[in-house]
């Protein structure tokens, strides 16, 4: 109450109503953050771990192990790996279980050898590419383009997605609080005339309006503000549990969160600047 | 002080009431402003604080052609006039010292300063005991009273009023016209629209007249000698 008006009426059109739309859209609004800061988090971990990562891959041959010794000392000179490791067949194995199915399948089946590499910071792929296909004919590097294009439209994806949720939100809020204003203006209509002809300034009436709706805006701001971050909380302790979820502070760490502290901030600065605009347009329309 | 040229004045949205109003009122003049009902009384005063913008011809406060003044000018303008309004205007959830305080609040004066100018006045217009109260729980003078005092507080060097005691007795109406008149006396020009004649005859020494004749033509003006401030206590 600490910024409201002197001069305005101490109960005005929406002082309860209005905090609660605020309420239920920063709440709204701060759970579409809560999921997409999540759910890029972990595609960008994702990204990440496989951006410096590829894998070369030969063909089935009689003497295959012989030849990925070879490739690897070939690679062990390479300036753009850091590392190269052969897998073996257990792992292989592993990789192919979700597939085929346990069992002896390298052995069953030509399976090609493949070598894990760790790509150098700013290695060149396609360079490293053509020299293998060059010096081992059939050989396949992969560094999974396919995987990260696909990472980054999910990326693009939610973070468009979440944006015009947000939008939607916003506009929604912006409408309620022009709404309320203009009511108010009406209601009080005769007390915006008295102040108009003894001289105050449009502003000095807006800065009433503004510090009335300001004060409505911080209270549905923390009233949506609190509920985001106990689920957050909830989630994160959850997280602790569930380490394989897409939950907060599973890959993603806690502070990427902080983020959520703009809702309410945004919605307490958005109804007072909407209210004072609303305002302003009104005693220009009185004028 | 007050120079009306040519002006045509129409009532809001509706047809022109007053056609041609000439007349000038010198600094510290004192006039009613009389005319039958719907003789557009209200509607000049109107122009007069600046609510109504004419549909022709000039009105010059302080020498300022408020037709041609920006937007912006216009409340610093206003708050150089005092208005006591038919309605009186009181804000029912503001008390009767935050009511006659407004104008020095919206003027950014600093607050222990209006409250003191405010409780000088309302002393002065015998409402000092009633500076806590709501308008609603006030008489019809006693509204007339705080109107009065809010329309003065600023100290503006003319003052306008539509009928002041219309609404009122007349020891009460005596009283306000008493308060009105002290101001003039002060300097204050003072312009109060009345279909009182009673008024028109107690203060025929003192006000002048511009009478509106009803048929939206001209104004007919009998001058007063004007006030001369009081320099001493």
């Amino acid at each position: 109450m600490f910024l409201r008006s002197a001069i305005l009426p101490k109960q005005m059109l929406g002082d309860r109503a209005l905090p609660l739309v605020i309420a239920v859209n920063v709440f709204l609004a701060g759970l579409t953050i809560l999921v997409a800061v999540t759910v890029i988090g972990m595609v960008d971990r994702w990204s990440g771990d496989v951006a410096r990562l590829a894998s070369v891959q030969l063909p089935p041959a009689g003497n295959s192990l012989g030849q990925a010794e070879a490739v690897l000392a070939l690679l062990d000179d390479e300036p753009d790996i850091v590392r190269a490791q052969r897998l073996d067949e257990k792992a292989v194995s592993e990789l192919l279980a979700p597939w085929l199915g346990r069992g002896n399948v390298v052995g069953d089946l030509p399976i090609p050898q493949i070598i894990d590499i760790e790509l150098a910071p700013q290695a060149d792929v396609a360079a490293l590419r053509a020299r293998l296909e060059a010096a081992v004919p059939g050989i396949v590097v992969d560094d999974h383009a396919d995987w990260q294009a696909k990472t980054t439209r999910i990326r693009l994806l939610v973070y468009y997605a979440a944006g015009s949720v947000i939008l939607l939100i916003i506009l929604a809020g912006i409408i309620m609080i022009v709404f309320t204003t203009r009511a108010n203006l009406r209601d009080h209509r005769h007390l915006v005339e008295t102040m108009h002809l003894i001289g105050a300034t449009d502003a000095f009436t807006a800065l009433q309006f503004q510090k009335h709706f300001l004060d409505l805006g911080i209270r549905g701001g923390l009233l949506g503000a609190v509920p985001v971050l106990a689920v957050t909380y909830g989630l994160a302790r959850l997280a602790e549990y569930q380490p394989d979820l897409w939950l907060p502070g599973n890959g993603v760490p806690l502070t990427s969160y902080t983020v959520l502290i703009l809702p309410p901030v945004i919605a307490a600065l958005l109804t007072m600047a909407t209210a004072r605009i609303a305002v302003l347009r009104i005693l220009r329309q009185m004028n | 002080m007050i120079q009306v040229e040519n002006v045509d004045l129409a009532y809001p949205g509706g047809p022109v009431v007053l056609r041609g109003l000439n007349f000038q009122l010198a600094a510290g003049s004192f006039h009613f402003l009389t005319g039958k009902s719907g003789a557009g009384k209200t509607t000049l005063l109107r122009a007069l604080y600046l609510d109504h913008r004419p549909e022709r011809g000039a009105i010059r406060m302080f020498g300022e052609d408020i037709a041609t003044l920006p937007h912006e000018a216009l409340p610093a303008l206003r708050r150089r006039i005092g208005v006591v309004f038919q309605d009186f205007r009181l804000l029912d959830h503001l008390t009767v010292a935050q009511n006659v305080g407004l104008p020095l609040t919206v003027a950014g004066i600093e607050p222990d300063r209006r409250d003191k100018n405010v409780a000088e006045l309302l002393d002065w217009v015998g409402l000092g005991d009633k500076s806590g109260s709501y308008p609603p729980r006030l008489s019809g003078g006693e509204k007339q009273q705080v109107a009065i005092a809010r329309a003065v507080i600023g100290n503006p060097r003319i003052v306008l009023a539509d009928e002041p005691t219309g609404n009122v007795d007349s020891d009460i109406g005596g009283r306000l016209m008493w308060l009105l008149a002290q101001l003039n006396r002060q300097g204050t020009t003072l312009v109060i629209a009345t279909h009182d004649q009673t008024l028109l005859r107690d203060y025929a020494a003192q006000a002048g007249v511009l009478h509106l004749d009803g048929t939206g033509g001209v104004v007919q003006q009998s001058s007063a000698p004007v006030q001369m401030p009081h320099t001493g206590s």
